[in-house]
């Protein structure tokens, strides 16, 4: 549906995003997630027409929109785009504000639609009043209304919730997603915050030093991080430094592997065996130092555990208390704990280190 | 900073009225232009000695401003370009007598107030002008005639907003009562050409490029257009010859410019002094000269210009009574439509 | 009244005392309906009054639609469209703003009149007589419509172009992605939007043209105006002169409340979202048609009158009298200097005693206070003195009886009674700057300057005056150009001995020596150049602070 193939942007000399690859199919949400300044708003003003492509191409339903010569015109593209701010109309109702953009149908079928998307969103009620009447949330709603009024090919939506109260932004993500569901609409949505992304897309793109680090769903991306930007910059977790030492049996860790081929990661916390593709590519060979990505919750909280870890910070987070850890003065460790083990801070208690996935990178 | 700036109002007033306490000046608030009146001014300074302080404005603009003044106005004379204007300041109370014998023995008794409040200094007269190429003179004869069928769409004269006007019109009301005048104005406003706009030079110059025929102007606006710098106006006007009307009867219309002693003149003598000056021969000769206005004193020779427009018999109605009916004559050109 | 006021703080009540001390000469005129002469209005309205009301509506609304074409188009093209020459026409499309009303009416009656260059042009090619062809009449109520239109529009221009440079670029994009035309947009979106403020700069325009005199006087087009003069100069008539005022006054005063009203709707407008509407490359053929539509004003306005004063000037002016020019000129940039910073420092007491205790009080007084600028200059001239010349006449006497002393007529006979009638004529304009500006601060920045333990006139110091920075130099820009063109009542207030360059040119030009008031005439508009480029670049920096 949304094919974008080795996409490059750019501002005059300064490039913005080299050859970006990402695609949607019919009915998907994807996200491009990276942090301000990244050039992602760049990317959503070429896929809106916005901005002219330097090189690659952009197809929605399998027709080139922009290519390095071509520009279609913004209005033949059939995408709806929800503003950042809303930009609705201050001089319009929100009906008015919805049946702005089906001017080119006839009265009483532009009303019916508007009508419609109005009713989608839940705004009925609201129909006739200004946008200065509404509350964030609902200016939010006659914003998505008014994009998806035309009946889109394509919904963008440019951070979407960043102006809204925390709590309002949970909500109405999930409404959201469930309306743009509900209507098989294919849309992208930009934004810096992960849990907004995890919450919205099916797919999850994230925008680095002008490229996209990897195109995935969000357990893709938290679990399998293709990129140590990707593990740092997704959800919480520290490096810990490790030691590749060659492979020997050891009952103890209960691991049995027959393969000679086998590399150990040795650390503070315990061994752990080189997954397979890091050997197939040969990332890591016997002595070198490296760093393995520990997730708050791969650390788990064991009374009777050898090892003892002082606390130096711990953040309430109802259900589980998030501490911050010391390990023989070494480099601070993040515990994910029930709460119900409550420990004050300079207090020490034994951890365990469990890694379903083992994500190591080059030190 | 309110009070700085307030200081340096008090500094300003102070610079502005420096040289009131001394004896030799004299304040003048004249309605006539500065370039008219100053090159005058200045040669009484350098006769006499006497500092000139000039202030020039709309006539009942400096009428008001002396009578808001009151009894410490600074105004010692007050000169204006038309009779009504005196004659109000009289009525405000804000001028004073001065029975000079320069005044009684120089001007004519119809061209001074009865109380010598004001007097004359210079006469202008509002004749017909017009076309040389397609008037024959001879057609022309009174302004009563103009209202004849025959100057229809032919004649242009300025608004009646226009104090000339405005004491034409209060003549004629002297000379031939008001239902007589109003008929009169409405047979000139029938024969009008166009709407009336622009200053009597227009009129002029409206008669040249045959938008009329005749105009009713002061002479010296033609006089000052023959004697113009650049050439396109000095040809423009040779194209306009003066007729005086009424030379069998009443005689053709004059105004003037006149001066008046302000009631509070604290510098009396100087003020004295310099309508003296104003009505010796050499300032006679200036402005008959310069501004092309006849001199209201006999024997004063007039400019070649006004010469070449020939002798007339003037008005010879009280001014007096011409500005006490001017409200009159404006609501009566009101009435007969004049604009 | 002073209960209420008091209910305020200092700035209340010193804003309400400027208030009383700007509305006395309105007060003068106010009274004098106390003594009502039947017999005079009743003249008046069965001869003159109806045209008087009808040409004075049809110039003040001839005047407004005309000012807003102009001021919105240009506004619109410049704000949206790259093009080439921009840059030039940015500051150029300002400085009709220099060009007075009165000297353009006169430069262009030398051009197009029948005996004219141009007419007789067409005379001498075709060998028409005066009668074969039809040509506009210049000096006529259409013709001082036109002409005003062109000299005032940049009131409209400066509002509608901050307002539309304001605009969000988004808005432009919901349009683009909904393929609405631009055309469609402009009316739809774009117009709604900023038609506060091009409410407000019509109204200024609107107001300029009926205190106007100069021009309808000289073309001969009956107004309030003139009818004002002819009631009070011809008829010797001053109760219902300013009875005509008052008049007046009433008129403008339902034209504040309209804007007014606009304004308040406007309030749920100006929360500013986004990047700010960026300009579109417009190259080639189309680019040259903006830059000709854009410059056609200017042309017409400002270049083509300028050009013919100057060669006036050049060849027949006498120029032995240049060496008077430095003088004249310093006392017009004097006064106008001393003028505006006064008149925009009441300004910002006013806006900001509103802002600091919104009360019926203040704002009554300000509306009280703006009603002067569409009185005429000699209307607020007396209205000056008569109250000026009291305080005068008291001072005196009290002084000679205690003390001896005669300080003279220091208030009504020096340069306080001129920047006293400017302050009411001027206020307006003023006041339109620094309201919009106040508006534009949001509320919690005053809370926190409050919470941080500021006075108010610390506030006003460290957190207004600062941010109204560009706000108030446009004002004082705007009220300096008035001022240097300002004539009836500087003619009357001046003291003695004392000249500026509008006065000069006037006394030429009402002489009919046109040719010899190109002089002092083009000295105006040179002397006022320099404030419409530093007002350019002003807007340009409002422009830049929110794009």
């Amino acid at each position: 549906m949304l094919d974008i193939n080795n996409l490059s942007l750019s501002f005059g000399t300064q490039k913005v995003l080299q050859k970006l690859t990402i695609s949607l199919q019919q009915g998907e949400i994807g996200c491009i997630l990276g942090p301000s300044g990244c050039g992602k708003t760049t990317l959503l003003r070429a896929i809106a027409g916005f901005k002219s492509v330097q090189a690659g191409s952009i197809s929605v339903n399998d027709i080139i929109v922009s290519d390095a010569g071509y520009k279609m015109p913004v209005a033949k593209r059939k995408i709806g785009v929800v503003f950042q701010d809303f930009a609705l109309f201050p001089h319009m109702n929100v009906l008015k504000n919805v049946a702005y953009g089906l001017s080119k149908l006839s009265k009483s079928e532009a009303l019916k639609l508007a009508q419609e998307a109005i009713e989608l969103v839940g705004l009925n009620d609201a129909k006739s009043k200004y946008p200065h009447e509404l509350s964030g949330g609902q200016q939010q709603r006659v914003a998505i209304a008014r994009a998806i009024a035309p009946k889109p090919d394509l919904l963008l939506l440019d951070e979407p919730f960043s102006s809204l109260d925390p709590d309002l932004r949970e909500r109405l993500s999930s409404e959201i997603r469930s309306i743009i569901k509900q209507q098989n609409i294919t849309a992208l949505l930009i934004t810096h915050d992960q849990t907004e992304a995890f919450a919205m897309a099916d797919k999850i793109g994230v925008l680095h030093h002008q490229q996209c680090q990897q195109w995935g769903t969000a357990y893709d991306l938290y679990h399998e991080p293709a990129t140590e930007f990707i593990a740092d910059f997704v959800g919480e977790g520290v490096f810990i430094p490790v030691q590749v030492v060659a492979y020997e049996n050891d009952s103890e860790s209960k691991i049995e592997a027959s393969d000679d081929k086998l590399l150990w990661l040795e650390t503070q916390l315990g061994r752990f065996l080189l997954p397979q593709e890091y050997i197939d590519n040969a990332a890591f060979k016997v002595g070198d130092i490296a760093k393995m990505l520990v997730r708050p919750d791969d650390l788990r909280h064991q009374d009777e555990s050898v090892l003892k870890a002082k606390v130096v910070g711990r953040s309430f987070r109802g259900a589980h208390i998030l501490y911050r850890l010391s390990l023989n003065q070494g480099e601070p460790l993040l515990c994910l704990a029930p709460s119900h083990h409550d420990h004050q801070i300079g207090e020490s208690f034994g951890i365990h280190l469990e890694v379903e996935h083992v994500i190591c990178f080059p030190y | 900073m309110t009070i700085s700036i307030s200081r340096l109002f008090v500094l300003f007033s102070l610079v502005i009225f420096s040289a009131h306490s001394v004896s030799a000046e004299v304040n003048v608030y004249s309605a006539r232009k500065e370039a008219l009146i100053k090159p005058i001014l200045d040669d009484f300074s350098n006769q006499t000695g006497i500092k000139v302080n000039l202030i020039t404005g709309d006539a009942d603009a400096l009428i008001s401003r002396i009578k808001s003044e009151g009894q410490f106005s600074p105004a010692d004379v007050l000169i204006s370009a038309d009779v009504g204007r005196l004659v109000r300041a009289k009525q405000l109370g804000i001028t004073q007598a001065n029975a000079d014998e320069v005044i009684i023995t120089n001007v004519p008794a119809y061209l001074r107030d009865e109380e010598l409040h004001w007097t004359a200094l210079t006469l202008r007269a509002r004749p017909i002008m017009y076309a040389k190429d397609r008037v024959d003179p001879a057609s022309l004869s009174t302004m009563q005639a103009l209202t004849n069928k025959e100057w229809k769409n032919r004649i242009c004269i300025r608004s009646s907003n226009n104090i000339y006007n405005q004491s034409m019109i209060s003549g004629m009301i002297q000379t031939q009562g008001e239902a007589k005048t109003l008929d009169w104005a409405k047979g000139l406003v029938a024969n009008f050409a166009r709407t009336p706009k622009g200053g009597d030079r227009d009129q002029i110059k409206a008669v040249v490029a045959g938008e009329c025929d005749v105009a009713i102007a002061n002479t010296y606006y033609l006089a000052g257009m023959l004697n113009a710098d650049d050439e396109a106006t000095r040809k423009t006007a040779q194209q306009v010859a003066v007729f005086w009307p009424d030379q069998d009867t009443i005689g053709t219309h004059v105004n003037i410019s006149g001066v008046s002693i302000a009631k509070y003149a604290s510098n009396l003598d100087a003020a004295k002094t310099l309508i003296r000056f104003m009505l010796t021969d050499e300032a006679q000769v200036w402005y008959a000269e310069t501004n092309h206005e006849y001199p209201v004193k006999a024997g004063i020779k007039w400019s070649q210009t006004l010469q070449d427009m020939g002798t007339f018999k003037a008005q010879e109605v009280s001014l007096a009574k011409v500005g006490e009916t001017n409200a009159k004559a404006l609501m009566l050109m009101d009435k007969a439509g004049w604009r | 009244m002073i209960k209420t006021a008091l209910k305020g703080s200092a700035f209340t009540i010193y804003s309400v005392l400027a208030g009383l001390l700007l509305g006395l000469p309105l007060f003068v005129i106010f009274f004098s309906f106390f003594s009502w002469d039947t017999a005079i209005w009743q003249h008046l309205a069965a001869t003159v009054l109806p045209k008087y009301i009808s040409n004075s509506l049809m110039l003040a609304f001839g005047v407004g639609f005309g000012a807003t074409i102009l001021g919105t188009c240009l506004a619109w093209l410049i704000v949206n469209y790259n093009f080439y020459g921009r840059r030039l026409i940015q500051w150029m499309v300002l400085l009709p703003l220099a060009m007075p009303a009165y000297i353009i009416a006169y430069t262009y009656t030398g051009l197009l009149d029948f005996a004219g260059p141009l007419q007789t042009f067409i005379r001498g090619t075709f060998d028409l007589g005066a009668q074969d062809y039809w040509f506009p009449e210049v000096r006529s109520l259409s013709g001082a419509i036109i002409l005003m239109s062109l000299v005032l529009y940049p009131y409209v221009y400066i509002l509608a172009r901050t307002a539309f440079s304001e605009q969000s670029q988004k808005y432009r994009e919901v349009s683009e992605l909904a393929g609405v035309s631009p055309l469609k947009h402009f009316f739809k979106v774009a117009l709604p939007l900023a038609r506060p403020a091009i409410m407000t700069g019509a109204a200024l325009a609107m107001m300029e043209a009926l205190a106007d005199f100069g021009t309808v006087e000289y073309f001969g087009v009956s107004t309030f105006t003139t009818g004002i003069y002819r009631t009070w100069f011809g008829m010797g008539d001053i109760k219902a002169a300013s009875q005509l005022s008052g008049f007046l006054c009433l008129f403008v005063f339902i034209l504040i409340m309209v804007e007014k009203m606009s304004r308040r709707d406007s309030q749920n407008y100006s929360s500013r979202q986004g990047k700010s509407a960026q300009a579109k490359q417009v190259n080639g053929i189309n680019g040259i048609l903006i830059f000709v539509l854009c410059s056609l004003p200017v042309a017409f306005g400002f270049i083509i009158p300028f050009v013919q004063l100057a060669t006036w000037a050049l060849s027949f002016s006498d120029l032995s009298n240049l060496a008077d020019y430095p003088e004249y000129a310093m006392n017009s940039a004097m006064l106008a200097s001393i003028g505006a910073i006064v008149v925009v420092a009441m300004a910002l007491l006013f806006s900001y005693a509103k802002r600091l205790h919104p009360s019926k009080t203040v704002s009554g007084f300000i509306q009280l206070v703006s009603l002067g600028y569409a009185l005429p200059g000699t209307v607020i001239a007396i209205g000056v003195l008569v109250p000026l010349g009291w305080l005068d006449i008291k001072l005196n006497v009290m002084t000679n009886v205690w003390f001896d002393f005669q300080p003279g007529l220091v208030f009504s006979g020096t340069v306080f009674a001129l920047i006293f009638a400017y302050a009411i004529r001027f206020m307006s304009v003023a006041l339109n700057n620094t309201e919009a500006g106040i508006q534009r601060i949001k509320p919690s920045m005053d809370e926190a300057s409050k919470v941080l333990g500021d006075s108010p006139t610390q506030r006003l110091l460290r957190i207004h005056i600062p941010l109204l920075k560009a706000s108030l130099l446009s004002a004082t820009l705007l009220v300096f150009v008035d001022i240097l063109k300002e004539l009836p009542a500087t003619l009357v207030l001046r003291p003695f001995n004392f000249n500026t360059l509008a006065v000069k040119a006037f006394e030429l030009a009402s002489d009919e020596r046109l040719i010899d008031a190109a002089l002092p005439s083009i000295t105006i508009v040179l002397v006022g150049i320099l404030p419409v480029i530093i007002l350019t670049k002003t807007l340009d920096g409002i422009e830049r602070k929110y794009a």
